[in-house]
């Protein structure tokens, strides 16, 4: 409670003194007058009473230290007496405040992304707890897979490690109404809300009988999805929805920012596992589809749960050799399957705002340093007046604390203003990006970084500085102080060279990306996106019940489609390259001997106008043609790794195969696609007529269609002439996710993108700010050597011969800057290797390139320092001399 | 308070006693403190008045007196200081050991 007065002492410092000051003059007056009392004239007995007080200056302030916290008041002079110095050199002062708030900004803002998607916890309680559960085939081109309903109902019976598990799966819901609409839901068992932990805002999560087939009519409603849709009224609960032409009973709405499993879901619904569902899902062990997660048991670790779960896949795959066979059930933290992906990216991105942030604090502690030796000759006066060494230290570190401190205040809207940006253009699926903000942690983070940084970078020019002058003190009585010891210049060319070599780094790093990417981006996806807008259209159960009612529709709406004149050509598919739909099933080629592991290739189905709606090429044979009805022979199309995987080059074309019902004959061969992503080979695929679907495999798995228009009209004249066709011939069905497809490929390599940019401002920060590092060293350079220029001079040096003896000692830090960074490069580069599209990480281009940049840069940054010496006048130097 | 004081010179922790012990009977200001300290000393104790004020001042700051300000008898205002609970209790201390520290070196004394 003292402490705290006396620290608020401190704030009031001049009612203090004018209190203290009227004490100290009462006592004196009342001393004089009591002298006056004695008889003695009112001069003199001021005198007297002075004399008996003693030095009243002395006493003040000594009575003012008792009553302030010394250390703070003296933190607080010296931090004024700071300010007014960093006024007094402005230039000096901005340059190191943006270079400060560069490096500071650049970590602070990655730091709170690295936080917002890595550091911090899933939002659920204990969410280190919960586990991804799924099912590992031993063939590598089967691999991981989801679950299949029965198996998961065995994990879920026969498992001791969880304490609850659930399954769920995505499905698309037609919101019936004026406006209908599709969203993307999950279906799931009941137990997920207890798995995840998580509360609904209103009304109740599901029942455990809700998932018994007949009760599962409710529906749990997303926090966005309520706002949106039922305009935020709590009186939805008990309301009756139609989606998918069923009714649903809303019992619940979840809480803002659950999302689970991703952004897209809207709603959650019960998912009936042990009958006939109405969603056409076949509950076996062959269909693997659902998406498993479960809270381990208190005090059971995830080695356990594993050993557990391989115990029973085992288990099953002994019992049901004919589904189950050669599969095994593994784990792995939610966590780590949320943002595993991206931990690299991000931790490489950190890395990097780490070394720009070196590079920033080296040009600091270069200028902090110059301007040390520049007041050696005050700091050996100070010394020389009786001020201790400790304290001129606390002096300087004070003045670098002010400076630091200012740094971070700018550097923090540096931060905020780099999220906002990563925030409005960073990649969607970079899970959480969105959540970044600038937050205490953030703030506490940058507070550690200036802390840590002010004390490497600061101390040592202070230490230096107080040192030299308090052993300059004798230098001052002879009139003579000169800055610049050898051992600053031998600090400051490390320096200098320390931070060429990791900006080279830097621009080694993004010199890579950056190739990566264009690489990526060039790459043949084997489809033509421009002039390509894609849809979504959902064919709900409900209203179309059987596959004759879908494949009429489907007719028709192609049809309709294609009747655009403004429209090149129309198709759909039942997967969207790079759209994240896929669908994968096993091949059976003729002539093969029936085996218990057929191939696998990815399977589409695609209406006759597909192939040339998104310009994939046909090698050989025929496209589809609206003669490729259901009721028609059986056929299909092969790509060209496909064909020549299986067969001889050339002899694909009559071939027989049958991967979801009849056998079909190849009538052709395409070129390949990169369906999943730009940067993995193509896989085999197979093409089947969407009329030809198995009716079965049609209704449960095809009920979602893109549709892919090419025309050279604009976007929204496209979709506006779709939007109208579709509801001609059926106003109940809704566009979803409309897109141009070049808008798809761009977000397919919308990470690496951002990883460029980012690491390529990293890289222009970090070598602006070793130029500048390299300009100061070469002008101190030149400057300690302008008597030694004029001697040579009037012996008859060329001017370039000074100028070259300038620049050659900026092109000796070049090159050792160059050499150390190249070393720092190669030793790095295996940590980026795994980012890397084709590029190796030691590409020797580019490192040639990058250093060849740098040491030109370099050179450039020395010559205004070198001409100024060259014109240096000998006679005035000797003059000074 | 057990807690060690920071080590003073015997000069003011003997000032710290005196003062505390003057204000036992009534709240003074400083000239009033000097006042009386000067005739109960029968002027033996000589040091610069303005010694006096650091300490009032840092005996306020560790709560044994506090000070505020009234008008005194002539009415000019002036900083009144008085002791507080904790700085009796801290009298009473002090004088205790103060009396066992004057008797031993009497004892030594006259042993001498």
């Amino acid at each position: 409670m003292s402490l705290l007065r006396r620290i608020r002492n401190v704030f009031r410092p001049r009612p203090l003194a004018q209190e203290i000051d009227e004490e100290l003059r009462f006592h004196l007056d009342m001393r004089a007058r009591q002298y006056v009392a004695e008889g003695l004239p009112p001069d003199e007995a001021r005198v007297r009473a002075r004399e008996a007080f003693g030095n009243p200056l002395l006493f003040r302030e000594r009575t003012r230290d008792a009553d302030v916290w010394v250390g703070l008041d003296t933190f607080l002079q010296d931090l004024r007496q700071s300010f007014r110095m960093l006024r007094r050199s402005p230039a000096l002062t901005a340059a190191a405040v943006v270079t400060l708030a560069l490096g500071i900004g650049a970590n602070t803002g990655v730091f709170s992304l690295v936080d917002a998607v890595l550091l911090r916890p899933l939002p659920y309680p204990d969410a280190e707890r919960l586990l991804v559960l799924y099912q590992q085939h031993e063939r590598a081109d089967v691999g991981r897979t989801r679950a299949a309903p029965l198996d998961f109902l065995d994990w879920q019976a026969q498992s001791r490690s969880f304490a609850s598990m659930a399954a769920h799966v995505g499905t698309g819901f037609t919101l019936a109404g004026e406006d209908p609409e599709l969203v993307i839901g999950q279906l799931v068992s009941a137990e997920l809300f207890t798995v995840l932990g998580v509360r609904p805002l209103l009304g109740r999560t599901f029942r455990r009988d809700e998932n018994e087939a007949g009760r599962d009519g409710v529906m749990l409603l997303g926090y966005a999805l309520w706002q949106r849709r039922f305009g935020g009224d709590p009186g939805v609960l008990g309301r009756s929805v139609v989606a998918n032409g069923r009714s649903f009973t809303v019992v619940g709405v979840m809480p803002p920012g659950f999302d689970y499993p991703g952004k897209r879901y809207q709603l959650w619904v019960p998912l009936p596992l042990r009958a006939a569902n109405d969603y056409g899902l076949p509950i076996t062990r062959q269909s693997r589809y659902l998406q498993v997660v479960g809270r381990l048991r208190p005090g059971v670790t995830p080695q356990q749960a594993a050993a557990d779960l391989d115990a029973i896949g085992r288990r099953l795959s002994v019992a049901y050799p004919d589904s189950n066979a050669e599969t095994t059930v593994r784990v792995a933290s939610l966590t780590e399957e949320t943002v595993g992906a991206v931990r690299r990216p991000m931790l490489l991105l950190l890395g990097a705002a780490g070394l720009v942030l070196l590079v920033a604090c080296a040009n600091v502690g270069g200028l902090l340093l110059a301007r040390a030796s520049a007041r050696r000759a005050e700091m050996a006066l100070r010394s020389a007046l009786g001020a201790a060494v400790r304290r001129l230290i606390r002096r300087l570190l004070t003045e670098t604390v002010a400076l630091f401190a200012v740094g971070l205040a700018a550097g923090l809207v540096v931060a905020q203003a780099t999220l906002l940006a990563v925030r409005r253009f960073g990649p969607a699926d970079i899970p959480r990006l969105d959540e970044a903000v600038l937050d205490g942690r953030a703030f506490f983070f940058a507070a550690l970084v200036v802390g840590v940084a002010a004390l490497l970078f600061g101390l040592a020019p202070a230490l230096h500085a107080a040192r030299s002058g308090a052993a300059g003190a004798a230098a001052v009585a002879g009139g003579r102080v000169h800055g610049g010891a050898p051992s600053r210049q031998r600090l400051g060319n490390a320096v200098v060279v320390a931070q060429l070599g990791l900006a080279l780094a830097l621009l080694t790093g993004a010199g890579l990306v950056g190739r990566s990417l264009l690489t990526l981006q060039a790459v043949d996806k084997g489809f033509a996106a421009n002039q390509v807008v894609t849809f979504g259209l959902g064919l709900p159960p409900a209203r179309f019940p059987d596959a004759a009612s879908m494949l009429a529709v489907h007719r028709s709406l192609v049809d309709g489609l294609a009747a655009q004149p403004l429209f090149e050509a129309v198709g759909t598919t039942t997967a969207l390259p790079l759209s994240g739909q896929d669908l994968e099933n096993s091949v059976t080629l003729e002539g093969d001997a029936p085996s218990e592991d057929p191939p696998v290739a990815g399977l589409h189905g695609v209406s006759p106008g597909y192939l040339q709606a998104m310009g994939i090429p046909l090698r050989q044979g025929r496209g589809f043609t609206a003669q490729d009805r259901e009721d028609a022979r059986p056929v299909a199309i092969v790509n060209e790794t496909f064909a020549h995987l299986h067969w001889p080059p050339g002899d694909a074309l009559g071939k027989r195969l049958q991967t979801d019902g009849p056998w079909r004959t190849v009538v052709g061969v395409v070129g390949d696609v990169r369906h999943r992503r730009p940067d993995v080979s193509p896989r085999p695929e197979v093409l089947v007529p969407y009329a030809q679907l198995d009716p079965g495999f049609l209704t449960s798995w095809a009920r979602g269609v893109s549709v892919v228009v090419r025309s050279s009209a604009e976007p929204s004249v496209v979709v506006g002439l779709a939007r109208s066709a579709v509801r001609e011939i059926d106003p109940t069905l809704p566009l979803v996710e409309v897109r141009p497809m070049r808008e798809l490929v761009a977000d397919a390599t919308a990470q690496p993108r951002f990883r460029a940019l980012l690491m390529a401002g990293f890289a222009l920060i970090a070598t602006v700010l070793s130029l500048v590092g390299v300009f100061g060293v070469t002008s101190h350079f030149a400057a300690q050597r302008w008597p030694e220029i004029g001697v040579r001079m009037a012996l008859g040096a060329r001017r370039a011969d000074i100028f070259a003896l300038v620049l050659g000692r900026g092109a000796w830090l070049a090159l050792a800057g160059a050499l150390l960074g190249l070393a720092a490069a190669i030793a790095l580069s295996r940590s980026l290797s795994s980012l890397l599209f084709e590029v190796s990480p030691t590409d020797p281009t580019i490192l040639g390139l990058a250093a060849a940049v740098l040491t030109v840069a370099a050179l450039l940054a020395s010559y205004l320092p070198a001409r100024r010496a060259a014109r240096v006048d000998p006679a005035v130097t000797l003059r000074q001399r | 308070m057990a807690t060690p004081r920071k080590r003073a010179s015997v000069l003011q922790g003997t000032l710290d006693l005196l003062v505390l012990s003057t204000l036992r009977r009534e709240p003074l200001h400083g000239f009033g403190i000097a006042q009386r300290i000067q005739q109960d000393s029968d002027e033996l104790l000589r040091v610069e008045e303005g010694s006096l004020y650091p300490a009032l001042h840092r005996l306020e700051q560790s709560g044994l007196i506090a000070g505020d300000w009234r008008d005194s008898d002539n009415g000019r205002r002036a900083r009144y200081y008085s002791l507080t609970a904790r700085g009796r209790r801290q009298l009473a201390v002090e004088l205790d050991s103060w009396q066992r520290i004057s008797q031993g070196v009497a004892l030594v004394l006259r042993l001498a």
